[in-house]
């Protein structure tokens, strides 16, 4: 059985009014069946003795003369009255004189007359009414009526029963009002309730029916709506936003994917075209190395047999112009070494390591002396100068500018060509400086460009590609080189080599400086 | 028996000047000249034009220009230095080049030496008496029939 919280508060009111109006109408009735009984027994007594009276009255003839007759006929008057069962006349000294009997169910016992008065003796009500006439007693009215007071209490039960039933119906009935005014919102308040929880509509109102407790408590529950309603805009607003951003982010990925992807292939087919054109540089040294040495050699080769061997058969023209031809073919052979020396310093691969410049410089002005022993040049290197450099391009670098220093100063008496470390502007700068012809600085800008000569060849043999190839492998290295000069006076060349790792390189093919910075 | 020198060269003014060069240094040898790797190859092997005729005598040394015709320098000395016979053959790289590739895969590929021509004839006669007086006279050639 359902316990009686969880009954819809509908049938709690019902069944507490309910409740209420029966117990009062039960009290009522109850007060007033006793009440009513009270009475009742004492109207009885009352009409009885009226009765008595009235029989006593017009009896009392009958009873002073005896007449029997006439007394029974007057009791007979009786029948009229049904609460009446037995009536009796008894004269003055007891003598019962005449009786009167409803019906033969009434069981009437006519015993000796007693004193006047009334009792009642189960639910029946027994009279002696004396009758005088002038202060004469002439005889005894005995009545005895049925009360039936059980009969008229049952009747009121009924009326109250019927009062309850009506009662309840009128419960019923304004427990259906209530319902109207009570439950329904309740419920639509509920189904509301459950509706937002269901939908996540916070758009949904109750309808408020009343001002009451329960109109407030709708109001408060639209209020809260329309709260959770503005809350849950500002959420979904917020929501559409963070979503849109993270739409117009993975947009953006996308597109930033897209266009790696695109570099990423433009980035392979650069490297495949400079892979290729690498490809194509290096077969043009190589055949650049054999095929442009073959003819030269053969050209060099049969006009030193003809010095050599045929001599005698050559005039001193003749000799001289085989002399010449001997002489351009070195120096073309020397240039083509250069060119090739200037195309592996662009595209070698750079290793840089930590290396001992003075060693490698040592190594080179030894290899100067042996190769030119006809020069005096007094060669001063700075010991445990170190280097974060490539050592094959840095010789190619050291070989080019102390040859040149020593070329350029060989043909004086006490050349000198350094090496040496010194700073210039905070950074560490190296120099080679001689006392050779030095140069004009109004021509620096041409010092390292391909095949620009500030000397003539029959002053000084060179190719011009010299100081081109060390600029390459200076700015391969991320660092600067310039000179500073005076004609007569000797050249110094600065150079830098900046430490990969301090972050002062900028790029590998960074252009180095010209001339003076 | 002769000693014989087998050079392998294509161009015929090194030809002439290197056969030029080994005369005037007075080395008297016989001088074999292949113009391209297959002849090179043919000479060594008893094949081609060499082929039905007893094998010819191997060679003291060989020198081996790179750029040949047909089957190039590097590959000559590869199959040379594959076949049992030719194995401990001296060979001696003669060449235009000192490319640092071509410097690398000749001493890989087992040669005995490399010595680039000098484009100077005077150079050229020198290092091609010096090249003649080692390996002819100066160096011990392996046994022919030696085992391993």
């Amino acid at each position: 059985m359902k316990r009686l919280r969880d009954l819809p508060i509908r049938m709690k009111l019902l069944a507490l009014i309910a409740l209420s109006s029966m117990l009062s109408l039960l009290v009522a009735g109850a007060v007033m069946v006793a009440y009513d009984l009270v009475i009742y027994k004492r109207n009885s007594i009352a009409s009885a003795q009226t009765l008595g009276e009235m029989v006593g009255s017009i009896s009392s003839a009958a009873l002073a003369f005896g007449d029997r007759k006439a007394a029974v006929e007057y009791l007979g008057t009786l029948r009229a009255r049904r609460d009446i069962q037995c009536a009796a006349l008894y004269t003055a000294n007891g003598q019962l004189f005449a009786t009167y009997q409803r019906n033969p169910q009434s069981s009437c016992v006519f015993g000796a007359a007693q004193a006047a008065g009334a009792s009642v003796v189960d639910d029946e009500l027994l009279l002696y009414h004396g009758i005088t006439e002038r202060g004469e007693r002439l005889g005894t009215v005995y009545l005895r009526a049925n009360l039936d007071r059980t009969a008229r209490a049952l009747r009121y039960a009924a009326v109250v029963g019927a009062v309850l039933v009506g009662a309840l119906l009128l419960g019923l009935f304004g427990s259906s009002l209530m319902r109207r005014s009570i439950s329904q919102p309740l419920m639509e308040m509920a189904e509301v309730a459950q509706a937002v929880t269901q939908r996540r509509d916070y758009s949904l109102r109750a309808v408020k029916r009343s001002s009451d407790e329960i109109g407030q408590l709708t109001d408060a529950i639209n209020q809260m709506l329309a709260q959770t309603e503005r809350s849950a805009g500002e959420l979904q607003r917020a929501n559409e936003r963070l979503l849109s951003e993270i739409m117009e982010h993975l947009h953006a990925r996308d597109e930033v994917s897209a266009l790696n992807a695109t570099l990423e292939q433009r980035v392979t087919e650069r490297t495949q075209q400079l892979e290729m054109s690498n490809k194509e540089l290096q077969s043009f040294s190589y055949s650049v190395s054999h095929d442009l040495r073959t003819p030269l050699r053969a050209i060099e080769g049969f006009s030193s047999a003809l010095l050599r061997n045929h001599a005698s058969q050559l005039d001193g023209r003749g000799q001289d112009y085989l002399q010449r031809v001997r002489a351009a073919t070195q120096r073309m052979s020397l240039l083509i070494d250069d060119l090739l020396s200037l195309a592996r310093t662009t595209r070698a691969e750079m290793k840089r390591r930590d290396i001992d410049l003075s060693e490698l410089a040592q190594k080179s002005a030894r290899e100067l002396q042996e190769a030119h022993p006809e020069r005096q040049v007094n060669f001063i290197i700075e010991p445990e100068l170190k280097a974060d450099a490539d050592p094959q391009l840095i010789r190619v670098v050291l070989d080019n500018l102390l040859g040149n220093a020593a070329k350029f100063s060989g043909k004086k008496p006490d050349a000198r060509v350094e090496f040496g470390r010194t700073l210039h502007n905070g950074a560490d700068t190296y120099f080679v400086r001689d006392n050779g012809v030095g140069f004009d600085m109004n021509y620096a800008g041409k010092l390292f460009g391909v095949f620009q000569r500030l000397h003539s060849s029959a002053e000084f043999e060179g190719t011009g590609i010299g100081l081109a190839n060390v600029h390459r492998v200076i700015a391969r290295h991320g660092g600067t080189i310039w000179a500073d000069s005076e004609p007569g006076r000797g050249a110094t060349f600065f150079f830098t080599l900046p430490n990969p790792s301090s972050g002062d390189v900028h790029a590998e093919d960074h252009p180095a400086g010209r001339g003076q910075p | 028996m002769p000693k014989i020198i087998l050079l392998v060269e294509d161009n015929p003014d090194d030809e002439e000047l290197t056969r030029m060069a080994l005369e005037q240094s007075n080395i008297a040898n016989q001088l074999v000249v292949a113009h391209d790797g297959v002849e090179a190859l043919d000479y060594l092997f008893g094949t081609g034009p060499y082929a039905g005729q007893s094998a010819p005598a191997l060679p003291t040394v060989v020198l081996l220009d790179l750029k040949l015709p047909r089957v190039d320098g590097l590959e000559v000395l590869q199959r040379i230095r594959k076949e049992e016979r030719t194995r401990r053959l001296p060979v001696v790289i003669l060449t235009s080049s000192k490319e640092e590739q071509d410097v690398l895969d000749s001493y890989g590929y087992g040669a005995n030496s490399y010595i680039r021509k000098p484009v100077e004839f005077d150079k050229f006669f020198e290092a091609t008496r010096q090249l003649g007086l080692y390996w002819l006279v100066l160096n011990e050639a392996p046994p022919p029939n030696g085992s391993h």
